[in-house]
């Protein structure tokens, strides 16, 4: 909730935190060498070791007044440290408390690996974090849930303690949609926390509890959850992946709610150890975790993504539609004549968990360089026993990997590097539909109105012109398969959804699925409706009145009158 | 685990058995009353922005500016105090810009090509008849805390400074209900300050500051419109927060609708 002027950018002076108990955790890792990666690969960044950070959160605010520093990073031994302090000391500072980053380093480095296995996880996960925070731009006070402290006393009543705000998705207002009938989030929201008020779709932020799968939901990307905008994602996944020598190859991604991050801890609590190329990216539930995201994952360089599931049910989303999304990844992957097992979906309890992060073979599912693969078919043959090789390297496919317009640029880029550009993934968690429109269709624009992200729309251009033509367009990258235009839909069996995904029509953009003239006025001369329509409505009403009839389809609404 | 944003995602309450939840290390606790008083202020001081900015009401605006930021960094801890700061220095500067401000008041409320009319009932598009309700029922809302609105104000009572002031003086009100330990008139005047934030402020001032930052993205009005949002947004939190607090310490009047 700063002001305006705080925006993102990937230069911004950045202060990085490092609680002094981290050296003495466990094995510890090398601060020194932490601290030289950091400033030579994401300069500029001011590091320093802060005693007793997790508990005392005024030695943070001193430390980060001496660095000057626009932005803040904290390496943390816990997670639990004093979070409405830590707002506060961060406020006073002149910073937004939401773009401030906390990295476990205690559960997520030096509880689990080796010393010097912690000190590359460290640095890389520090390094994510400082792009994250770079690409923070500004909260609003939309964004920030204030939570009430456990325990009340008398004294407490008559005082107020300091808050704890919590981030939570706000709407804008000015790309929202919902005035033309969009209630894409309203359907999304698993708690019923959104609501439309004054026209306007309004948060009860009582019931959010921040899972951000309207977020995901929302095909105008007019919901924002700090933290998770789809620049914040790209940045922090970008430096997670990043090729940096030496360090760590290949990398896989471990996905995890808060419930699975809860199982990582438990792990680190026991002092098992598993393989350090996994690098963990904790959301807020896993509803908003579209199959996308866990393919732009493999196109920015990842070699496996392991998606812990929820026992929890977390965002309403159920295992089973968490096995769907990564179903339908493993389809794309193995249709590409890919190894399906670079998504994977990992177990929760700590134990099985542990034995998939250990057998899960990263190393032997690389992600060929583009251009070295032959066909699919032949490459299919290699899903079976993978061959060792290289990471692939970071490549930056697609910009805006994260956002709703990305998703089908995503895909393409995807299928196009493992040389699998024409591929149809026929599946119930297919992102991705396609409309067709059959003989019938009046272009009444009723599926069109529907439509919440845009993908149908009734061309009128053609109104003004004599020739002009009215033409209901599709545009397949943006459908989401909601099924929200089948019931719009007033001529029976005229329209059909298939919930698919194809990647030989996911770029080809809008293409028109029905056109027709539009009959003219007698009269004027102006447009009267479709001709379609007006054959329809002739056929509706030819057993009432052939006059009827005669004035309806001659005339337009402004000339039909006692005259004719 | 890994990295996350400090407020990204919910977190367990703090641990029991202190009345902060251990979280107020060196941090003094504002007493209600204190809060109430700031409340008004705030409300006072931009309810007045909206009106034409003569020379000796921007003085006065001023000084009001002047004695809010010796509070410093009291508040903190309350999610809006960097605008609070931005703010009451925006104010404190505007004094002897009278000129340049009537100049933009006229072009943005009075005469401009897009007027940004600070009326509840130009907000919400409401046509005459339901406008003269609105105006009928804020009257009476106002007449049943015992005010009325002077004749001399010369601003109907859906103005945004005339509604401000009234939340101004529910905050007056409910200070002195904590000052003098009367609990239970506190909260029925927190109840009354949430029901009139979501029936009338909270429903139309945050798009009339889409108006005035559209129309003055960068200029005065601009500002002190997004902050007036802003902190309204804030407080219709803060109220249902610190009604369900109440409640929780067995006050029992309220019904819910608190935050979390």
């Amino acid at each position: 909730m700063n002001p305006p002027a705080a925006r993102g950018d990937a230069h911004l002076p950045v202060a990085v935190l490092l609680c002094a108990h981290l050296g003495e955790t466990c094995g510890g890792f090398g601060v020194r060498a932490v601290r030289e990666g950091l400033v030579t690969t994401v300069p500029p960044v001011h590091v320093s070791i802060v005693e007793d950070a997790c508990r005392q959160p005024r030695r943070i605010s001193a430390a980060l007044r001496a660095s000057g520093a626009a932005r803040l990073v904290l390496g943390l031994c816990r997670r639990g440290y004093a979070a409405a302090e830590l707002q506060a000391e961060v406020r006073k500072a002149g910073l937004d408390p939401l773009g401030v980053e906390v990295v476990d380093l205690g559960a997520s480095a030096v509880r689990v690996h080796s010393r010097e296995e912690a000190t590359r996880k460290a640095g890389i996960l520090l390094a994510a974090a400082v792009a994250r925070a770079r690409a923070f731009t500004a909260s609003r006070p939309e964004n920030l849930k204030p939570l009430l402290p456990a325990a009340v006393s008398r004294r407490a009543l008559l005082s107020l303690s300091l808050l704890e705000y919590q981030a939570v998705p706000a709407v804008a207002v000015e790309h929202c949609h919902a005035e033309d009938g969009c209630r894409e989030c309203l359907g999304a929201c698993p708690h019923q926390a959104l609501r439309l008020e004054d026209g306007e779709i309004r948060l009860d932020k009582s019931r959010c509890t921040s899972c951000g799968t309207c977020v995901i939901a929302c095909p105008r990307e007019a919901i924002d959850l700090p933290g998770w905008t789809a620049g914040q994602v790209e940045a922090y996944v970008g430096a997670l992946l990043g090729a940096r020598p030496g360090e760590l190859a290949p990398r896989a991604i471990l996905v995890a709610c808060r419930h699975g991050a809860a199982a990582l801890q438990a792990l680190a609590g026991t002092g098992a150890s598993y393989p350090a190329h996994w690098l963990p990216l904790e959301v807020p539930s896993l509803g908003m975790v579209p199959p996308v995201w866990l393919l732009a994952f493999l196109n920015l360089g990842a070699a496996v993504v392991g998606v812990v599931s929820c026992p929890q049910a977390c965002g309403a989303t159920s295992v089973a539609q968490i096995e769907g999304r990564v179903d339908f990844c493993r389809e794309v992957l193995r249709q590409a004549g890919e190894h399906p097992g670079r998504v994977a979906l990992l177990p929760a309890e700590p134990s099985a968990l542990l034995r998939a992060l250990r057998t899960t073979p990263v190393e032997m599912l690389p992600v060929p360089p583009r251009g070295e693969r032959a066909s699919a078919p032949a490459a299919a043959g290699r899903a079976s026993a993978p061959a060792p090789a290289q990471a692939a390297p970071a490549t930056p496919a697609v910009a805006n990997s994260f956002a709703h317009r990305s998703r089908a640029r995503v895909l393409v880029a995807l299928g196009e590097r493992l040389g699998a550009s024409s591929l149809v993934v026929d599946h119930l968690a297919s992102p991705f539909g396609l409309v067709q429109v059959r003989a019938g269709c009046t272009l009444c624009g009723g599926c069109a109105a529907a439509c919440g992200p845009g993908a149908l729309r009734l061309e009128r251009d053609g109104e003004a012109t004599l020739t002009g033509e009215a033409t209901l367009t599709f545009d397949p990258a943006l459908c989401t398969a909601c099924g929200r235009c089948l019931p719009a839909c007033p001529e029976p069996d005229t329209l059909a959804l298939y919930r698919k995904t194809d990647l030989s029509v996911l770029p080809r953009g809008r293409e028109a699925l029905a056109r027709a003239h539009y009959g003219r006025c007698a009269a004027c001369g102006g447009p009267i409706a479709p001709q379609p329509m007006l054959e329809r409505v002739a056929a509706l009403l030819g057993g009432e009145s052939a006059r009827a009839v005669h004035i309806v389809t001659r005339y337009c609404s402004a000339c039909r009158g006692p005259a004719h | 685990m890994s990295s996350s944003p400090a407020a990204a995602t919910p977190r367990h309450r703090s641990a029991p058995g202190r009345a902060d939840g251990g979280r107020n290390r060196g941090h003094p606790l504002i007493s209600l009353a204190a809060l109430g008083r700031w409340r008004g202020e705030v409300y006072r001081l931009l309810g007045r922005a909206f009106l034409f900015p003569t020379p000796e009401r921007l003085e006065r605006m001023a000084q009001a500016a002047r004695r809010q930021e010796r509070a410093g960094d009291t508040f903190a801890g309350l999610a809006i105090y960097p605008r609070w700061r931005s703010l009451v220095r925006t104010v404190r500067l505007a004094a002897g810009q009278a000129g340049t401000l009537q100049a933009d008041f006229s072009r943005l409320f009075v005469a401009g090509r897009v007027i940004c009319a600070p009326h509840e009932s130009h907000q919400l598009a409401l046509d005459p008849a339901e406008a003269a309700a609105l105006t009928a029922a804020l009257e009476r809302e106002y007449a049943d805390e015992g005010v009325t609105l002077h004749p001399a104000a010369g601003e109907l009572p859906d103005h945004a400074a005339v509604e401000m002031e009234f939340v101004a003086f529910l905050c007056d009100r409910e200070r002195a209900a904590w000052r003098n330990g009367q609990e239970g008139e506190g909260r029925r005047l927190l109840l009354r300050q949430r029901q009139f934030l979501r029936q009338h402020l909270g429903r139309w001032v945050a798009r009339f500051a889409r108006e005035v930052q559209r129309a003055d993205p960068r200029g005065w009005y601009g500002e002190v419109a997004g902050a007036a949002a802003a902190f309204i947004h804030h407080d219709q939190d803060l109220v249902d927060l610190l009604l369900a607090w109440a409640v929780d310490a067995g006050g029992g009047e309220a019904e819910g609708g608190g935050v979390r």
